[in-house]
């Protein structure tokens, strides 16, 4: 009887913990690629196929213009001064999407796509939405 | 006697340490706390969380865009879950690499669910259109500078990639722009690949 008992109990610790902890590792898995399903989305930003030399231009004239760490904010109104001459629009609008791609900012990338887009049209550019959400 | 056994039977129920820090990182992942999440997940990997574990981080890797340590860390060869596959398309995608994130959502198409599946198929899209253009060769410099760069920083990994990738867009252009390079690249990440494995 004694010697079922002790059995039973081997079998108790040895193979049910063992599959209860099989268990325990799988839903530990299971929960973190439900996670990892529940935040499975493109990028916002798309990139395109690199171009050395126009990636280089970029950085100059990034450099140049705005200085190292330059802010979109500073990006818009350099672009709207550029955008008054009609031959600078590309540039000008570039010249935004790269600053403002740095400074990691798509609320003021918006906007100084839309205070350059103002500037074109002859309109005075909005001023900026400090501090408040969009 | 009962006690004893009690303890053991408890204490081998319960859940490992490293489960635990995968738990935390999934909750983290949810709510967006990616950072965090990559934390949860590597100290699980260093508790012996294994392989999978490190795909976790990866994937935080993708969503904090980080996308050559992702790729990096993914490392060569597919990862078992779909799901996991999917990060490591957007982490090839991210870097620039094209190439690998279609053959890497290829692979995996039939195996999504149906969320999945739409922003897979979404991003095969994209890829199509990225290189649908004419490819430029100061874009193949562009990715052979970048494999050589890996490989100096001691990832033959990526640099792997970035030579597969200059090889596979030189070959789209008629001139096979600096096929040749591409493939010696390619030779030469290969063996310190095999040089870093034999390592570890």
């Amino acid at each position: 009887m004694k010697a079922t008992i002790a059995a039973a109990a081997f079998l108790a610790v040895a193979v049910l913990p063992a599959s209860a902890r099989a268990e325990d590792a799988t839903s530990a898995r299971g929960e973190v690629l439900e996670a990892l399903e529940s935040q499975a989305r493109l990028p916002d930003a798309r990139p395109t196929l690199p171009d050395q030399a126009s990636d280089r231009a970029r950085e100059v004239q990034s450099t140049i213009a705005f200085g190292q760490k330059g802010a979109a904010e500073r990006a818009a109104n350099q672009a709207a001064r550029a955008a008054k001459d009609d031959s600078a629009t590309a540039a000008a609008r570039k010249a935004a999407e790269t600053a403002a791609e740095r400074a990691g900012q798509k609320s003021q990338a918006a906007a100084s796509e839309r205070r350059a887009e103002e500037v074109r049209q002859g309109l005075p550019p909005s001023k900026p939405n400090r501090g408040k959400q969009d | 006697m009962p006690k004893l056994l009690t303890v053991i039977v408890a204490s081998l129920l319960a859940s490992g340490p490293a489960d635990d820090h995968l738990l935390q990182g999934a909750r983290a992942f949810r709510a967006g706390r990616y950072a965090e999440a990559l934390v949860e997940f590597k100290v699980a990997e260093k508790m012996g969380a294994g392989p999978d574990a490190r795909a976790y981080a990866a994937a935080a890797l993708v969503k904090l865009d980080r996308p050559e340590e992702a790729v990096a860390l993914f490392g060569p060869k597919p990862a078992a879950d779909p799901v996991l596959e999917f990060y490591r398309a957007l982490a090839c995608y991210q870097a620039r690499l094209f190439t690998c994130a279609d053959k890497a959502l290829e692979a995996a198409m039939g195996r999504f669910g149906p969320r999945v599946a739409e922003e897979a198929k979404a991003l095969r899209a994209q890829i199509q259109r990225t290189l649908s253009g004419e490819i430029q060769a100061q874009a193949v410099d562009w990715y052979l500078q970048h494999g050589e760069d890996a490989l100096q920083a001691g990832q033959p990994g990526l640099g792997l990639l970035y030579a597969e990738e200059a090889r596979s867009l030189g070959g789209r252009r008629k001139d096979c722009h600096r096929c040749a390079e591409a493939n010696a690249l390619q030779a030469k990440a290969k063996a310190a690949a095999a040089a870093t494995e034999a390592r570890r």
